[in-house]
């Protein structure tokens, strides 16, 4: 192992995680918004804008990440859509992660119980009302775990640009790999970046969670 | 379009070789899958801690990375192998990794009682596994199973990367020779044909997975 080698390359490593970070980050913001504006209209059942995105989502579930972003890098500048690799990965990313969402924040949403809606209504709530006051709040409790799994996902998934050539942590990489032949170093830096990623997130994801069921518990007090 | 459709023979066995590569990545990763998260659940603290280590390790980093591992790493301590297994390998240890968690959290969702009740008609503790637990457990994780095969599925196409030439390859391969050839752009034409492909086969998955859930919840 070639300690002296690792550190001579840290920064740019450090880089390429920040770029992967960058597009994680940013995709998975415009996700959430996609995920909740979606499924309440998915959990509204607003005529054509719920098969529209029905469709949608299930186009994205069910066809491979890399396909689709080969599809908007390569296949779109012949209809005169041209992106970089960056703006790729943001887009790409905020439609995978907005189609995984709006299939966890419907599965949410719905899992608020009737009483507490009728609850609303008791009270004098008209439908918008209860959507933004009772259904939103507590759907999203009941949704964040399996979003939580759709954020990993993300970030994990992002080095699927390495095929368009951006470089963030894995393609930048294998360019020492393969340029410098140090292979059992740059995968093991890989490894271990990745993993500490992944279990900050995950610390972060499950602290998020925890003070919101501990705000449920208040509320219901 | 029509030197598209010429090029569909070559465009299929791209699709062919998919499919034999995914049908080998999802026997191994269910078989050797449910084996490790037997080995999650069990009680020796060697077979225990080892499949925790590995579950942890191969689902928290991104599959390319480990069919990258495999790729590299394997020749330069003297193995050599071919594109097609390494990538069979590389995808399979994923695999294992996220069948291994989907067996262990429906082993442990089963009540104790299960257990118990085994070992007291004298079962020992392979059998109540074999013929207690796996078979009610296995009921609670198909719908996650078929998820991970779509997955699976999937992910074959990071076997692009390593230079095994399926379906995506294949079709990069037949852009470009269009291109040289008859100077036509068809990367639009050919990419959604990829998108339906990969389409045709994950989606009766996905309906199948949905199905199953919705059965479950009914008879629970």
């Amino acid at each position: 192992m070639d300690f002296q080698f690792i550190f001579s390359v840290m920064p740019d490593l450090l880089r390429g995680l920040f770029v992967t970070m960058e597009v994680g980050l940013i995709s998975l913001a415009i996700a959430l918004v996609i995920g909740v504006l979606g499924a309440s209209a998915v959990n509204a059942k607003i005529p054509v804008l719920y098969q529209f995105i029905t469709f949608y989502v299930e186009l994205f579930r069910n066809t491979p990440i890399l396909v689709q972003i080969y599809f908007i890098y390569f296949g779109l500048p012949s209809i005169g859509i041209v992106l970089s690799e960056f703006q790729t990965g943001i887009l790409e990313f905020a439609l995978w992660g907005g189609a995984f969402a709006i299939d966890n924040f419907s599965a949410g949403f719905g899992a608020v119980p009737k009483q507490m809606k009728e609850a609303g209504s008791a009270l004098g709530m008209n439908k918008l009302q209860i959507y933004t006051n009772v259904i939103i709040p507590i759907g999203f409790r009941n949704a964040f775990p399996s979003f939580g799994n759709t954020v990993l996902s993300i970030i994990k998934c992002t080095n699927y640009l390495a095929g368009v050539g951006l470089f963030e942590l894995t393609k930048t990489s294998m360019k020492y790999v393969t340029r410098n032949f140090k292979d059992a170093e740059m995968f093991t830096t890989m490894a271990v970046l990745y993993l500490l990623v992944i279990t900050i997130m995950t610390y972060i994801l499950n602290l998020i969670e925890k003070k919101m069921k501990h705000q449920t518990r208040r509320a219901k007090a | 379009m029509s030197s598209v459709m010429k090029s569909m023979p070559y465009i299929l066995t791209g699709f062919r070789t998919t499919l034999v590569l995914s049908i080998y990545v999802i026997i191994v990763s269910i078989v050797l899958g449910i084996f490790l998260g037997v080995m999650r659940t069990s009680s020796v603290k060697v077979c225990k801690y080892f499949a925790k280590a590995f579950i942890t390790v191969f689902r928290g980093i991104p599959s390319l990375v480990i069919l990258y591992m495999v790729f590299f790493i394997l020749p330069s301590i003297g193995i050599t192998i071919d594109t097609f297994p390494s990538a069979i390998i590389g995808l399979s240890i994923w695999g294992i990794a996220n069948v291994g968690e989907i067996t262990r959290g429906a082993v442990e969702s089963l009540p104790r009682q299960q257990f118990e009740a085994g070992m007291a008609i004298g079962m020992r503790k392979s059998q109540v596994m074999v013929y207690i637990i796996l078979p009610q457990a296995f009921k609670i994780m198909l719908p996650s199973i078929i998820g991970i095969i779509s997955n699976l599925v999937q992910n074959t196409t990071l076997a692009s990367f390593i230079g095994t030439t399926e379906f995506v390859k294949a079709c990069q391969y037949t852009i470009e020779r269009i291109q040289l050839l008859e100077n036509t752009p068809v990367s639009l034409t050919v990419y959604t044909i990829l998108l339906i492909g990969y389409f045709i086969i994950c989606f009766p998955l996905s309906l199948f997975s949905r199905h199953l859930q919705t059965k479950m919840k009914q008879s629970a």
